[in-house]
């Protein structure tokens, strides 16, 4: 993607929630900028946003002080992209209007770009990944629009973990060890196994940050980032709801207006705040 | 079953468009705990029903 903005600014803000994208995004971005920025965001429904810590620490011993974590609450602004223009929307979006985790991230992204604008950096970055595909945030149409907002801005945003393999989902598989069956063992050791070593998981663990080469699934996943529930009403819709009886792409399609318009209202948000600074609308919801 | 599940989900969906922020938050924590407590009961049930066939069949070969 985009060649990220160097040479005069060497600050980089990443959108960290611990996981094992941004971890990498991290180790990525730590080798061309002085400093990386972590921001992680808290808000009610979003819980134990301090996990997060645990590979921000480990990142803070491998780098030194060319890390630095914070936290920042998002409640307000999300509340405000969720609930913005909410009738109307309602009855033009109908149930997309539940994309609780595009809408999050949403909020995270404007939140960041305020961050960067207040503390004069140019570049930004998340963890984003192409095998989280039915996640609006992580489609391309919706980072393309996002690039838009953020360089409207003046700010450079980049996705350094998007085109590695999303990893290995270990619930089914591995938990029972259905790899002993003679048939499975030949899938898991082909396709599946080309695959691992091209995972954000797999080159953590080269980097000697992850105890195993996929840890999704396990104890340690769940202690590393924020835990939230909120996608279940999401995936109710889209699975049970729309997809059946629609395809992908015209969920793409649905999606990128949706939140074409999201994009461009707070946009504008985001220009008058640059403009009027605290006497913006904006700043009620920070 | 695919219409039933649309006709579940549909009842799901519209108590969570019209409810406020928080609530709506609490109301798709809740349903997270039910669907996980199911998909626990599921594993664990599955986990139980694999040991016993693997144990079934050790004993049988120790047995020939």
């Amino acid at each position: 993607m985009n060649a990220i903005n160097g040479g005069t600014n060497r600050k980089c803000v990443l959108l960290y929630s611990g996981g094992t994208d941004s971890t990498l995004a991290a180790c990525l971005l730590a080798e061309k900028f002085d400093e990386v920025i972590l921001l992680t965001f808290s808000r009610f429904g979003l819980f134990t946003p301090g996990n997060a810590a645990l590979n921000a620490g480990k990142l803070l011993t491998k780098y030194g002080g060319r890390i630095t974590h914070e936290t920042l609450p998002v409640d307000g602004l999300f509340k405000k992209v969720s609930y913005d223009r909410y009738f109307r929307n309602l009855f033009k979006y109908g149930f997309f209007l539940l994309s609780t985790c595009g809408l999050c991230k949403l909020a995270m992204h404007i939140r960041a770009a305020v961050y960067c604008l207040d503390n004069g950096v140019k570049n930004l970055a998340d963890g984003a990944n192409k095998g989280m595909h039915l996640f609006p945030d992580q489609q391309p149409g919706m980072i393309s629009m996002l690039r838009g907002m953020h360089s409207a801005m003046g700010i450079s945003y980049e996705n350094p973990v998007f085109d590695f393999e999303g990893p290995q989902d270990i619930d089914f598989a591995d938990r029972f060890h259905l790899e002993r069956l003679p048939g499975l063992a030949a899938e898991k050791d082909g396709k599946f196994m080309e695959n691992k070593k091209r995972t954000t998981g797999y080159r953590l663990f080269e980097l000697g940050l992850m105890p195993s080469d996929n840890i999704k699934g396990t104890e340690l996943d769940r202690k590393m980032q924020p835990r939230c529930f909120q996608f279940i009403l999401f995936n109710i819709w889209l699975h049970w709801y729309y997809l059946p009886f629609s395809n992908y792409e015209k969920y793409v399609v649905e999606t990128n207006v949706f939140f074409g318009e999201k994009i461009k209202r707070f946009s504008e948000l985001l220009a008058e705040y640059r403009e009027k600074g605290e006497s913006s609308v904006l700043t009620e919801y920070l | 079953m695919k219409f039933l599940r649309k006709f579940f989900a549909f009842f799901l969906c519209l108590a969570g468009v019209i409810l406020p922020h928080r609530a709506r938050i609490l109301y798709s924590e809740a349903l997270g705990w039910v669907i996980q407590f199911v998909y626990m009961n599921y594993i664990y049930i599955l986990k139980y029903l694999l040991a016993s066939l693997s144990d079934d069949r050790k004993k049988k070969e120790g047995g020939a």
